[in-house]
């Protein structure tokens, strides 16, 4: 009976369930070991064909730069030469409307 | 066993663990609402704590299968416990109290896979461990078993 009893109250710390309130807020677990379930990271190698790469193909480059160039020119974008032609156009006519009107006169 | 004493007992347990359980569902009931701590008084507030381990937080595995162990040894416990509550001596009524508490932390630890503590006695910065209703019963018939041990003995020797 006394043996019994001396398990007894060695075993209730299986019934009650108290915490520690800095644990409790915390969400630590004490007796965690999942540091070393973490698998290993294999060390860095070279990819396999490392060496094998294509080169860049220099003729296509330039002309795609030189395409990059028409597009940027600005002469281009903004039509300068045609807008000039069609402003003096428009002067000589608007000249040749002013001395009619004072030939008329 | 004399009918009036099993119901005196089973009226302790089933007393203890209705206790614990209305208290318990009580405090989770509030704290779906708030997180803050409760204030009552300068030495005690209620804070709710979840333990999936056993006292003093030990054993708090991941584990399913730690977690399934530890409460299939309490069942056990239990079972030890209602099998000599069955004498007649004064030490059955202190297995009584520790059953109802311990029927109350099992529930819990079947229902939500933890225990909820929820009372935090401190004294200033000093937190002592938060409990429940049902280890006050367990600790209080542990204590009870203990002293009567004691002093049963010194009488039966004396005697």
């Amino acid at each position: 009976m006394h043996k019994i009893n001396f398990y007894l109250i060695i075993f209730s710390i299986f019934l009650t369930s108290c915490q520690s309130i800095k644990d409790g807020l915390s969400g630590r677990k004490s007796e965690n070991s999942d540091e070393f379930l973490v698998k290993k990271k294999n060390p860095l190698v070279m990819p396999p064909k490392f060496m094998e790469l294509p080169k860049p193909k220099e003729e296509t480059f330039d002309k795609e730069i030189s395409a990059i160039d028409e597009t940027n020119n600005i002469e281009n974008i903004l039509n300068i030469e045609k807008t000039q032609s069609v402003n003096s156009e428009k002067s000589d006519s608007a000249e040749d409307f002013v001395l009619k009107q004072l030939k008329d006169k | 066993m004399n009918k009036k004493i099993f119901l005196i007992k089973f009226l302790l347990i089933f007393l203890i663990f209705l206790t614990d359980q209305i208290s318990k569902y009580y405090i989770i009931n509030v704290f779906k609402s708030q997180n803050e701590e409760i204030y009552l008084t300068s030495f005690l507030n209620f804070q709710l704590i979840w333990n999936e381990g056993i006292a003093f937080g030990l054993l708090s595995f991941e584990n399913d299968l730690y977690y399934n162990s530890i409460t299939f040894l309490i069942v056990v416990v239990i079972l030890i416990l209602l099998f000599l509550i069955r004498n007649n001596d004064q030490s059955s009524y202190f297995y009584s109290m520790i059953i109802g508490g311990a029927l109350g932390n099992l529930t819990d630890r079947i229902r939500y896979s933890s225990v909820p503590d929820f009372i935090d006695f401190h004294i200033y910065n000093f937190h002592w461990f938060v409990f429940n209703i049902a280890d006050i019963f367990i600790t209080l018939g542990v204590i009870c078993l203990i002293v009567a041990e004691i002093f049963f003995n010194k009488n039966k020797i004396n005697a």
